[in-house]
Order: C-alpha cells, then structure tokens, then sequence
C-alpha cells in the first residue's frame, strides 16, 4: 500500500488528520480544502546533516528536492501519532507471534553446498569469489 | 472450454477426471487467452513452456489415474515477488529484472505438488509498495472492468438503476487496484482460476475489492513467507484471489501449515478446513465497527454494506455496532512500521551477490549507493530514507517504538471486540469502488490512495484473518466490495459467512463470450 | 623495570601492581610484536589509572551454521559452504541451530550468568562486502543470558612472584551470526568475497571494564578459552578466528572521571590481547602526557607493525539502528525441573546437570589433592593436553610424586618440544611413555639429563619405550659405588695441578671435578652420589 503518496503533497495529512478526529459525515473525497487543522504543523526541517547522514546509512540518495520534501511529508504524517498518549505500561508489539515459541531446528547440514547456484546471480564473479570494490572508503 | 475456464475449479477437476477435458487443453487455451488480455498488463512473465510441460505431466498423471487432487492440471498465477525456480522473479523492480531464483518459494512448491499448472508471474508495484498496480518498472496493471477487454466477457447483471458509464478518455482506465492487481486481473479475466498475491496492508484485499474478486488475508502464521521477497516481515503474508469462497479455500487447503523454513509459521498442525453445505448463520454476532464509517466512504459502499448487514440481520444473525477506537490511528502506525522494516529489508540490495549491479568501481559504497539509486524507484527509496529517520537514536522512541505501542493497541481492540463475543466483523474493504488512473495518481486525488488501505491494514497489524467479498457493481459499471474480519485462525468461520454473503448477493460472474471462442 | 629485555615504560594501575605477563606455555616470549614506544619519561611518569573491558567472539562448535544448514567446516572451498539464506538471497528466513542454544546455554551456566526464559533476536544494521543482508542477526535488548562472572587466575613465570585471583562481570552473553570475509586486493583495487563463515554462529560474552592492564586481560581470555574447550561450546582455535576479541580501553588519573575509550577490534590471539592493550595504555598515556587528546575511534591490531591503528571507517559514530528480527518469534528456554517440558524446549536443568568439571574447580583439586602450587597448577590446567597427561600418570601410579611430574611436564617436555618447534597439540607421546621416564628418574635409573634426551628420542619416535631406548643407548645411571670412585679417582689422577690448588683452598673448583666426572660418564654417572664420593676423596 503506497502511503507516500499520502504525504506526497502537503495537503495530504490534513485529510488523513480529517478522518482521523472528524465525525462530521462526508461523502465524496477529496476533503483536503475544506479543512483547517492547527495543530502538528509544526515543520520538521531537515537539516543538511541529517539529510547526509540519512543517505550515507540508507545508501541511496534523496535525489533532489522533492525527495526531501517526501521525507518531511512522511515526518508530518508520522507526528500525528505523538498526538495520541500511550500510557507507560503499554509494551511495544513487534509481532504478532510474540507469545510463540521459536522452533529449533537439528544441528544437521543439509545445504550451502551449490556454489554455481549462489554465484548465478551475481553480475561479477572471480574464481568463485563474489566481487566488490574496495571497503572502508567513506562516501563523499 | 470457456464456460470451462469459468467454472469453479471443483467443477473443472471433474471435467479433468472424468476425461471430458485434458489439463493441456485447458493450458493451452488459458494461454492463448493471455495473449489477448495483453493490454492490461496482468503478467510480467509468462511461463508458457513450464506451463505446457506441467499440464502434459498432468495430463499423464491424469491418464493413470494418479490424479494429485483437485488442483492437479488448475492453471495458477503467482504475484511475482514469490521466488520461483529457474523463473525470473522481479518484484517489479530494475533492481531484480534480472534475478531468477534457485528455489521455490514454499507456496508454490506446495501449489506445484499439488499439481497446478504455473502460467505466470504477475504485476505489481515495485516491492509491492503501492495499492494501484501502477508503480512497476513493467508498466500499470489495468482493470478488466470497464476496459475494452470486458467486451470479450458477459455477465448477468440486473440492477435497478442503469449504468451511469461515463466514457472514459482514450489514455485512462480504472486501476486494479493493489499491490497485487496483476493476480486480481490475472484471475478475472480467467486466464488463471486463482492466484496468489501478497497481503501487507491490503495488497490482496484491495484489488480484489476493485475487481469484483475473493481476497483472502489468512491468520500471520498459516501459510509460509519462505521465498516471498519481504516487504514487512511482521505483517506480510500470501494472499489468495479466487472468484468463490470455495476455490479460495481449495488453495489456502494446498498451501497452509507449518513450514520448516519459516519460523514464524504456526506450529500446530494445519487441520484442512471445511465449508458446511447450507450456512445457517441463526445466532451469528457480527460486529459494524463505527470507525470505519469514515468520511470519504461513498455513499454507493456505504448503503452496500448496510445492505448485507441488513440481509444477515434478516437471515437471523445479529447485528452489533461495535468500536475499535484507535483505528485512526492505525494508518500512520503502519506507515512507519512499513517504512522502518523497508528501511531493514532492503539493505541487502547491493548489487554484490544478485540484483542490479551498477557500473561503479570506486568503493563497496559507492557502488552499493549508485546500484540502490538505480534499482529502486522514488517510493522505494523515499520510504528507506523515512524508515531509517525514524530508527535514528534520536527518533527511535518517538516513532518507532510508539508506533510498536499503538500495534498493541490496534490488536488489544481486535481483543476486546472478540471478549465481548463478536463473531466478526463486517467493514468496507475500499471507500469507493475502483479510481480512474488518472485520478488516482493526480495531485489533486491523492487523498483518494492515502485512505486505500484505511480499511485493511488493521487486519495485518493484529494477524487476523480477513476476506474481501464482491457484492454488486457500481453505477459507474465496476465491484463493490465488503470485508469481514475474524479472530485469529479463524478462516473456518470467515470463509462460511464469505461464502453465505456470496450465495446471497450473487455477484457477476463473468464468462468469455461464445463469439469470442478458444476452441 | 625490565621485560624481556627490552627497556619499558613503567605506570601504575590503580593498585600499584606491576604489570605482568601471563604465561602462555611455550610461547610466552616468543612473540615477535613488542611496543614501539620510546621509553623517554621514565623517570617522571606520573600514576594513571588504566581500564580495561573486553568483547569476546567465540565460535559455537556446531555442525551447521546458526540460522542455516550450511557447513560450519574451517577451509573449505571458497563459496561452498553458503545456503540462499546465508547470501541473503531475497525470501529466505532464519531458522535457528538447537545445538547453538544449548552450547550458549551451557556456557552462560558455567559462567555463572542468569538465563533468560524468553530472549530475542535483533538486526544490527551496517553495509559491509561481507554482510549480504545489510544487518547482522543478534540479541540486543533481551540477551540469552546476563550478570555472570569469570573468576581467573593471573600469573606469569619470571614476572609475577605469585599468582592473584581476578574477577571480571559478565554483562550479557548474546547469540550471534558471524560475517563473511573479504580479501583484499590492493592491486586490483577490488575485495573478494567468500561467505563461507557468513552465519556461522558465534557466542558474544561482554564483560564489564573490570580489568586493568593486558596481562589480565589474556589471563581472561585464556580462561575463558579453557572453559569454552571443556565444555566442548568452541574449537578455541585462535589460528581459525575461532575467538576473536575487542578490548575497550581507557586511561585517567587516579581520582579523576574515567577517560575517553578507544577499542581495539579483532584481537586474534592471547599473546596479542596482552601486546594490544598493553601498546594501546602506553599510546594514550603518551599522547595526554603530550598534551594530546584521546578520540573515541575503533582501533586495529596490527600484528607486523605491533601497534595498533586507527580503522579507516572512523568517521561519526555508527548508529546500527537494532530493529527486533521480524522472522524469529522469541526464544523460549526450559527452565523448571518440575513442569513438563512438552515444547521440547532446550532443557537447562538438563544442561547443567551435565556440565564438566571447570578449570578453576580442577586447579583447587590439584593443589588439594596433590599439593601443586597455584602457579604449577595454572599451567597444569591452562593446556588441556598437559592436563590430560598429569592426570593420567598420576591415575596410572598414585605413588609418583607429583612435583617431579609437573616438572617433567612444564619443564622438560615444553622445552623438548618448543626446542623441536612442535605445538603441544601434536605430541603423540602416549601417557604411559612419560610416566616411565618419570619412574626411571625416581628409581636413579637414570639422571634428568638423559630424561630430556629420552624425550627429545619420543618426540619423534613415540613407539620405542623410554626403557628400550635407554637399553639401546646404555643410558642407565651409573650408581655403582665402586665404579664411581673408580671414575672419581681417574678424573682426580689425571689433574693433579687441580687438585693441588682445590687443597689449597679453591673449593670451587669441585665443579670442574664433577663437570669431568659427568662428561668421562657420558652423563650417566649419578651426580649426586658423585659429588659425595669426590668431596670425600678430595678431603683425604
């Protein structure tokens, strides 16, 4: 579900904030004009340096303004849940297996051994090594 | 043979075993019929000669009597971020344009074993991030409804008021819906008779609403993610797109249960389920949550649902008006949870030991940066660049671990609406029926897609099984879907009230027009 | 003070105890990497405080690797011990090794941590060659086990006058996956990868900053690796990256705020934890003595240089973004004897009740049982081979003395072998060899010198017994009185100068008496008797 769309303009988190607190009836879309929200629209501004940073752990870049922009979008939508007081003891939930029990598995080997399969896809191989260029170069 | 490809595969096995039809036969037709559904852009591969040497192996199975059941020789369609063995698998995406996977995604082997016929790879977003089907590197997937294609179909269809079709301009159409609307159009212009898709916020439900399809989201945990290519591991599971309950349950019977490479599949041991002859539904407690009754919700989806609520109420169950009070803020909850785990699952593409792999020697980083800017489009690269905000030190409780907090909120809703002895839920799947291209990737519509997964995602967030249903079609000619929702490994009684709903409202179903004969 | 040989720095820790080597058997000094400080200053060095916390990576001796059924065999062909899972081919999920849980779990016991009933598994995200996931799987926010201990005995020969006990906490103990290993090639401006020990599954023990200098912190290592090769968790074998350790390290003065830390990664072997640290204390005393500034930066051990250096990736501090692991729900543990363990979880009454008898447990045994010293017996119980070997003679005969079994061991057999250049490891001399030259030394069979030839014979040719050999070489000790003097008295006749002058009062010169009597002997004459017979002959 592409919910950067959502927080592609401006305007998009406002009818989300809409539907969100609204009980008014509406019955047509879109409902972004009719609204005035005050509140969480404090900017978030990136900075140069977090934007530097964010590339150089992500690995890819913003590409040009809009793609900042994007990402101040999807901070925007994101506040709206710091609008909402989660009490203390609620404990986070990062699944919904959490009262499983992991199963183990034998301390049996019965795979790994297909290097032509491993290396098939990579684009460039050297004598069964895969390749890369050199390490420890920190990003300009 | 196109009354055929219609039938509900029950049906078509018995043609198959009684010897009225041979699976290559099928096979052949279905993919004489891809040919033509062409412009909708359904598949990205067709795998035509392993279909043809798995419907001739079905054919020979068939001719000893060594049938594997009722999907053996049943033409099947895989969503193509399911790894398939010496097939390409794309995710829709340049950065895997040109993977072909070494194994099969367990799904499919299970759907393999038991002797259903791949015929292809279907569209959908890049990494299935999208809910339109319009995000792939292989172009927009477009909806058979409304489209010149649904001149070759006809269907029974009579409603009081008559269509209100606008003619459409010549570069629009309808979307499919998403992100698994290669496999809806797959399936409704029955080039296949089920495929599989991928659900992680809707991406089943969705297009099946929009396509006038089954959906089925089972319980996380039942049927194995080993060989789907992730999106959001703790919400992703294969979905299933049918045209009738009992086909939907015919494949989740094939493909569920645990999976020794998956941990997180169930370990309990899958008892098949079963679906009653007749459904007495006398008794039934079914939920109306009313915060889904959101602003935004057309009014044709709207009276939609009030209608069947109202034919369940009649048919004796009852009919409870419930609260989830914190969906609201579901929506934002998943947005960063889905970015977060993006921002995870796709650091493995860097080109070094499969994937796109750009032409850049200075350093691994440089490499991994320019190979990631290549492979992956805006909305990729946009959503690891949030995710990996919101897991910064700084941020991480503000967003990351609240949003893991909200989850628990979500589901102990889900909880509390069960306690009080809720059988189900019934809800919209989408606000509206199907956008136009146009409108939906317009500025001024965006509000539209931000609510696409309004309604469905809350069901992956708590784990629990959910079903889209198509109950009629729309002024402007296109489905109109609704969804149900039950408790976890609930499947048996959300697939039987899915089927009741489906005998009652009895949507279209479409056949291929004699004129237009494969044979 | 001086250490092997070469001038040194002096400073204090904050017990004013010397530094110190451990020993380490038969390579204790034969470690090429010494420091490359001047040792300017010496004399007006001021006290600093040191500290000292390690990180240590054991590999779990398993079959398969930890999350997949790929191979865990050390030197294999390049790339072929690698599953989808362990190149991280899109779609493929963890499934954790039973045998892993259960050799962390037998670990954490013998180190006295306390398990979790429930632990879970965490992503720790950084791009690297050899990391194809882009995160590592580990266990940060709930580990397998924490808050344990490892009590350790420090002493070194010719360094410490007596050995002291020291006890470093344990934080946590987490299971974690071993990354892959790129070489580099300079040349071509390019790394090669090979994945091999990608997964492999590997314990992390992370101890509090209990320590003060390197010799304790090898004197750690070394026990932990003792304890690890008991319990069978880990090869321990260092050559293979089998442990690999990183040490935090900072230095203040006494009373003052601790200072700013380095660390230095991927120490390879116990010889260079001591070497590493003991540069690293040096390097930043100097550098704040110098008015410098300690960075907190993560540093390399280069063995050829013996320095460390600074990694070239030290630009702001890493933010691994750790990220609960979606595909593994939470590790569950049996914990309780008395409730059915119907999971089939990993059993740790079970596990504990089979634990084997640790190092520190075996030292006390000996020194009870057979009156060894603590320093004899930390090196009797540092090499499980000499272990093995001691206890074995011992069980073979309870009546040899146990003193002159420890020496022929620590003292004769290493330098035999450490003179041959052979690892103890590969001494194939059967128990039953030792204890004969044992029981020919304590019958005046035959004198300790040809005991070491005996040994150096076995080394290579461990059929023969030590009796056959000496039967072969007519190596028994010459203990005849009568033959005795008859040599004494040949050695005295033919040096009358000599013995004019020992009359004379030059007593020292019995020695050359002896030094002659031992070589016309061939060295069999025994010696004791010998100097008795010839004090006595000389006096008359």
């Amino acid at each position: 579900m592409d919910f950067s769309r959502l927080v592609r303009n401006n305007q998009n988190y406002k009818s989300l904030k809409f539907i969100v607190h609204s009980k008014r009836r509406q019955s047509s879309v879109p409902l972004s004009n009719e609204l005035k929200v005050k509140d969480c629209t404090g900017d978030p501004k990136i900075s140069k340096k977090t934007i530097s940073l964010l590339e150089r752990i992500s690995l890819v870049d913003f590409g040009n303004e809009e793609g900042v922009k994007r990402l101040e979008a999807a901070i925007r939508f994101a506040k709206l849940l710091k609008t909402y007081h989660i009490d203390e003891s609620v404990k986070p939930m990062y699944s919904v297996l959490e009262r499983e029990k992991l199963r183990l598995r034998e301390d049996k080997v019965n795979e790994g051994d297909c290097r032509e399969k491993i290396l098939k896809n990579a684009a460039v191989v050297d004598e069964y090594y895969f390749v890369a260029p050199p390490g420890n170069i920190p990003k300009e | 043979m196109n009354k055929i490809l219609s039938a509900p595969i029950k049906q078509v096995s018995q043609k198959i075993n009684s010897g009225e039809v041979r699976p290559s036969e099928i096979c052949k037709s279905v993919l004489k019929l891809t040919s033509s559904i062409k412009p909708l852009n359904a598949y990205i591969t067709i795998t035509s000669d392993l279909a043809e040497k798995q419907s001739q192996d079905a054919d020979k199975r068939h001719n000893e009597g060594k049938s594997f059941g009722r999907l053996d020789g049943i033409p099947v369609a895989i969503k193509d971020n399911f790894c398939t063995k010496g097939q390409r698998t794309t995710c829709a995406s340049p950065m895997l344009a040109n993977f072909i996977p070494e194994y099969d995604a367990t799904v499919y082997n299970r759907l393999k074993n038991a002797g259903a016929i791949l015929i292809g790879k279907t569209n959908l977003d890049q990494f299935a991030m999208g809910s339109g089907t319009v995000d792939s590197y292989y172009g927009p997937t477009k909806n058979l409804w409304n489209s010149d294609i649904l001149n070759y179909y006809v269907y029974d269809f009579h409603k009081e008021t008559s269509l209100n079709m606008s003619p459409l301009r010549k570069d629009d159409w309808y979307i499919a819906g998403g992100s698994s609307g290669g496999s809806a159009i797959a399936v409704a212009t029955r080039t296949c008779y089920a495929a599989i898709g991928s659900d992680t916020g809707g991406s089943t439900r969705n297009p099946a609403s929009y396509c006038g399809l089954i959906g089925l989201k089972p319980t996380y945990g039942l049927v194995s993610r080993h060989g789907l290519i992730p999106l959001v591991n703790s919400m992703d599971v294969p979905g299933i797109i049918t045209r009738n309950v009992d086909d939907v349950l015919l494949i989740l019977n094939a493909i569920a249960g645990p999976d020794s490479f998956d941990s997180t599949t169930l370990q309990r041991d899958y008892m098949q389920f079963q679906l009653p002859e007749s459904v007495d539904i006398t008794g039934l407690r079914i939920g109306i949550p009313t915060e889904y009754r959101v602003p935004g919700l057309s009014e044709e989806v709207e009276s939609c649902w009030d209608k069947v609520a109202c034919h369940l109420k009649e048919a004796g169950a009852t009919v409870i008006p419930v609260s989830l009070p914190h969906t609201k803020y579901s929506i934002v909850c998943y947005s960063i949870l889905n970015q977060c785990e993006v921002a995870s699952n796709m650091a493995r593409y860097d080109g070094i030991e499969y994937g796109l792999r750009a032409d850049e020697n200075y350093s691994t980083e440089a490499l991994y940066a320019k190979s990631r800017s290549e492979g992956f489009n805006d909305v990729v690269r946009s959503r690891i660049l949030a995710g990996n905000y919101f897991l910064l030190q700084e941020n991480y409780d503000d967003y990351f671990v609240k949003a893991m907090k909200m989850r628990r909120l979500i589901s102990n809703d889900f909880n509390a609406v069960w306690d009080s002895n809720v059988d189900i839920l019934l809800t919209p799947t989408t606000l509206s029926d199907a956008p136009l291209y146009s409108e939906y990737t317009s500025s001024d519509n965006q509000t539209q897609c931000s609510i696409q997964d309004f309604c469905t995602q809350p069901a992956n967030m708590a784990g629990i099984p959910a079903i889209n249903v198509p109950t009629t079609i729309s002024r402007k000619g296109l489905p109109i879907s609704l969804q149900l929702m039950a408790p976890f490994l609930h499947e048996q009684r959300l697939l039987t009230i899915a089927k009741w709903i489906e005998q009652a409202v009895q949507f279209p179903q479409l056949t291929l027009k004699d004129t237009y004969l494969l044979k | 003070m001086k250490l092997s040989g070469n001038p040194r720095i002096l400073y204090i820790n904050k017990w004013d105890k010397c530094i110190s080597y451990v020993w380490y058997c038969r390579n204790a000094f034969s470690s090429s990497t010494q420091p490359k400080l001047k040792d300017n200053n010496f004399f007006c060095r001021e006290k600093w405080n040191s500290v000292v916390g390690l990180e240590i990576h054991a590999q779990i001796a398993s079959k398969s690797k930890l999350f997949s059924g790929a191979d865990t065999s050390f030197a294999k062909p390049v790339n072929t011990c690698v599953s989808f899972f362990d190149c991280a081919t899109p779609g493929t999920l963890p499934v954790l090794n039973k045998r892993c849980v259960e050799a962390a779990v037998s670990t954490s016991l013998a180190l006295s941590c306390k398990l979790n009933e429930v632990s879970l598994f965490d992503r720790k995200h950084y791009f690297y060659a050899d990391l194809p996931a882009g995160y590592q799987i580990t266990q940060q926010r709930q580990p397998l086990a924490v808050d344990g201990e490892l009590k350790f005995r420090v002493f070194t020969p010719g360094v410490h006058k007596k050995a002291y006990v020291k006890l470093s906490k344990i934080k946590q103990i987490q299971l974690e996956q071993d990354s892959g290993k790129s070489l580099h090639d300079e040349l071509e401006r390019r790394s090669l990868v090979d994945l091999n020990r990608a997964g492999i599954p590997l314990m992390e023990f992370v101890f509090e900053p209990d320590l003060t200098d390197g010799e304790e912190a090898a004197a750690l290592v070394k026990e932990l690796s003792i304890i690890l090769e008991r319990l069978g968790t880990c090869s321990c074998k260092m050559e293979e990256g089998a442990i690999r350790v990183d040490a935090n390290i900072s230095v203040n003065k006494p009373g003052k705020p601790l200072g700013i830390r380095t660390e230095i990664k991927n120490i390879g072997s116990v010889r260079n934890v001591a070497t590493a640290v003991r540069y690293e204390i040096e390097r930043q005393i100097l550098e704040l003595e110098a008015g410098g500034v300690i960075v907190n930066e993560t540093r390399a051990w280069n063995d050829e240089k013996g320095m460390t250096v600074p990694m070239r990736d030290k630009e702001e501090k890493q933010d691994y973004r750790f990220m609960p692991e979606p595909n593994l729900p939470p590790l569950h543990l049996h914990m309780d004897e008395s409730i059915e363990n119907k999971y089939d979880l990993v059993n740790v009454p079970l596990l504990k009740s089979q634990l084997p008898e640790l190092p520190e447990a075996i030292r006390v045994k000996l020194q009870e049982n057979f009156g060894l010293s603590s320093e004899t017996a930390i090196i009797i119980v540092n090499e499980l081979v000499l272990l093995q070997y001691f206890i074995n003679i011992m069980k073979e005969n309870n009546k040899r003395s146990a003193k002159r079994v420890t020496n022929i061991l620590i003292t004769d057999l290493l330098t035999s072998l450490n003179n041959k250049n052979i690892q103890l490891n590969s001494c194939l001399i059967p128990y039953q060899h030792i204890g004969e030259v044992v029981d020919l030394l304590e019958n005046r069979n035959i004198n300790i010198t040809v005991a070491r030839q005996i040994l150096d014979i076995l080394i290579d040719d461990s059929e023969s017994s030590p009796r056959q050999i000496v039967e072969r070489n007519e190596w028994f000790q010459i203990t005849d009185e009568t033959e005795l003097i008859k040599l004494c008295q040949s050695v005295i006749d033919d040096n009358p100068e000599l013995v004019k002058k020992y009359k004379n009062g030059k007593k020292k010169l019995l020695k050359a008496f002896l030094g002659q009597v031992a070589s016309r002997s061939e060295r069999r004459a025994d010696m004791e008797q010998v100097t008795k017979i010839m004090e006595r002959l000389l006096s008359t």
